[in-house]
């Protein structure tokens, strides 16, 4: 029998023999072998990779959709949505948590300034995305009480001076460029709600997380300098940091994939673990 | 940000989530159109008009299928109904001649590059056929849906295409074959 035609032998790559083509693949090695190429051709062409177009490509795809007005520039709002929102209402929360932390360490000696909720018992996020509360308790002696102390201070226009819209150490604060509004107690759902607002402007947005995460860092640095200071008690500073640490997986449990949040709880873990760390080898060495 | 959010800005004019989507999808839609126009000038036009087609037609996606399958479709149909330039093709075949000469290539990426220039050298009508079924796993019923065909002239087709590649490339396997042998 003479060799099946080649288009035949394609239609064996995914298609059943007839009986006398059966018959004859099975005994003409040439044939075999011949669909088992067709075959690896096949798979071949299904395994072809993506081609990139070329990188000029965008530009002429952009100047017709523009042309025909299809697109347009819109301010960037990924920012305000979903994972971006979250992360910046945690760097908020957990520095707010730092603050007040802060405070309860150093008697509310007026270097930081924190937010207190109604109640008077903790921090809590400013966007009503909470990830978290810290009870600090009451002011301590010689602060002035919640209802007059400056809470939170919230610039007037959304520019990039977080550093005066987040309660902050005074180096930070003292980089605002003009003097803040001061909310209080009372005004703070006002505060709160203004913080929050979409009309926050992407760089601003931007900037605060930024600002957010560098006075976040320098309230942990603080707690490690607190530790050398004479009289200082390191066992109310470590109970600070695991107010900290609760905060933070509170986060990562809302943002468990994002790298900021998984930042500020690794850099809160470490501040504790150390602390503890050293408490332990300072009981051992007790006498 | 998922395809869904981004369509949804895109709608709205916005440039930016629409390059975003043009950045995922480029590729597969830039794929489909160069291999089923056999040129890589007229397949820029193909995918740009099918660019154009999909954002003009994005208040009427409703998201019944993903996006990247919707836009699939339309790359599709735009080098289906896209106007074949000879002019240009017979430039192109200079350009890409001396492209892939002038790229190293390892024993694979030699086949890929064989495998793509033996399509280019196949009938439209073959290659069209062999693009969608081979390339693309299209079955018979979608492509004779798509060029107006009936399955089984869709089936003699992709055969016929299938032996043509087969005797193009016959060559090239044995080269590949060789560079194979003198890197082991």
């Amino acid at each position: 029998m003479p060799h099946l035609s080649l288009e035949a032998l394609a239609r064996l790559v995914d298609e059943p023999p007839a009986a006398a083509e059966a018959d004859h693949v099975r005994d003409c090695l040439v044939c075999r072998r011949e669909v088992e190429e067709l075959r690896a051709q096949t798979r071949a062409l299904a395994a072809l990779p993506e081609l990139a177009p070329s990188p000029a490509a965008w530009g002429g795809l952009e100047a017709a959709l523009r042309a025909e007005g299809l697109i347009r520039d819109l301010p960037r709002r990924a920012w305000y949505s979903g994972r971006a929102a979250a992360r910046i209402a945690a760097a908020v929360a957990i520095f707010l948590l730092g603050g007040a932390a802060g405070l309860a360490l150093w008697g509310g000696g007026g270097e930081g300034t924190v937010a207190v909720d109604d109640t008077g018992r903790g921090a809590r996020a400013v966007d009503g995305a909470a990830v978290g509360t810290a009870d600090v308790g009451p002011p301590p002696p010689g602060s002035a009480s919640a209802a007059d102390e400056p809470l939170i201070l919230i610039e007037d226009a959304p520019q990039p001076v977080s550093a005066a819209r987040l309660a902050s150490t005074g180096s930070v604060r003292g980089a605002a460029a003009s003097p803040p509004r001061v909310y209080t107690a009372a005004a703070m759902p006002a505060a709160a709600a203004t913080v929050s607002s979409e009309t926050m402007a992407l760089d601003a947005a931007g900037w605060e997380l930024v600002q957010a995460e560098v006075a976040y860092l320098a309230a942990l640095h603080r707690y490690v300098r607190a530790a050398d200071e004479p009289g200082s008690d390191p066992r109310v500073r470590l109970a600070a940091l695991d107010r900290l640490v609760a905060a933070t997986s509170a986060a990562l449990e809302r943002s468990p994939d994002d790298a900021v949040v998984n930042g500020y709880h690794l850099a809160a873990v470490r501040e504790r673990d150390g602390l503890r760390r050293e408490l332990a080898q300072a009981q051992k060495n007790w006498f | 940000m998922e395809d869904s959010e981004l369509v949804r800005q895109a709608r709205d004019g916005d440039a930016g989530a629409v390059r975003v989507l043009y950045q995922r999808h480029s590729q597969r839609v830039y794929a489909v159109v160069r291999r089923m126009a056999g040129d890589d000038t007229l397949a820029e036009d193909w995918a740009q008009e099918a660019w154009l087609r999909a954002i003009r037609a994005l208040p009427a996606f409703r998201g019944d299928s993903q996006f990247s399958t919707w836009l699939h479709r339309i790359a599709v149909n735009s080098a289906l109904h896209g106007r074949r330039s000879r002019e240009r093709k017979a430039g192109r075949e200079t350009m890409m001649d001396d492209g892939l000469a002038a790229r190293p290539a390892t024993g694979d990426a030699l086949l890929r590059l064989r495998l793509e220039r033996a399509m280019d050298r196949l009938p439209e009508g073959m290659r069209r056929v062999l693009v969608l079924h081979d390339v693309e796993g299209f079955t018979h019923e979608e492509i004779g849906e798509l060029l107006g065909i009936n399955p089984g002239t869709c089936k003699s087709q992709l055969f016929k295409a299938r032996a043509k590649m087969r005797g193009l490339l016959s060559p090239a396997v044995a080269e590949v074959e060789e560079v194979r042998t003198c890197h082991t």
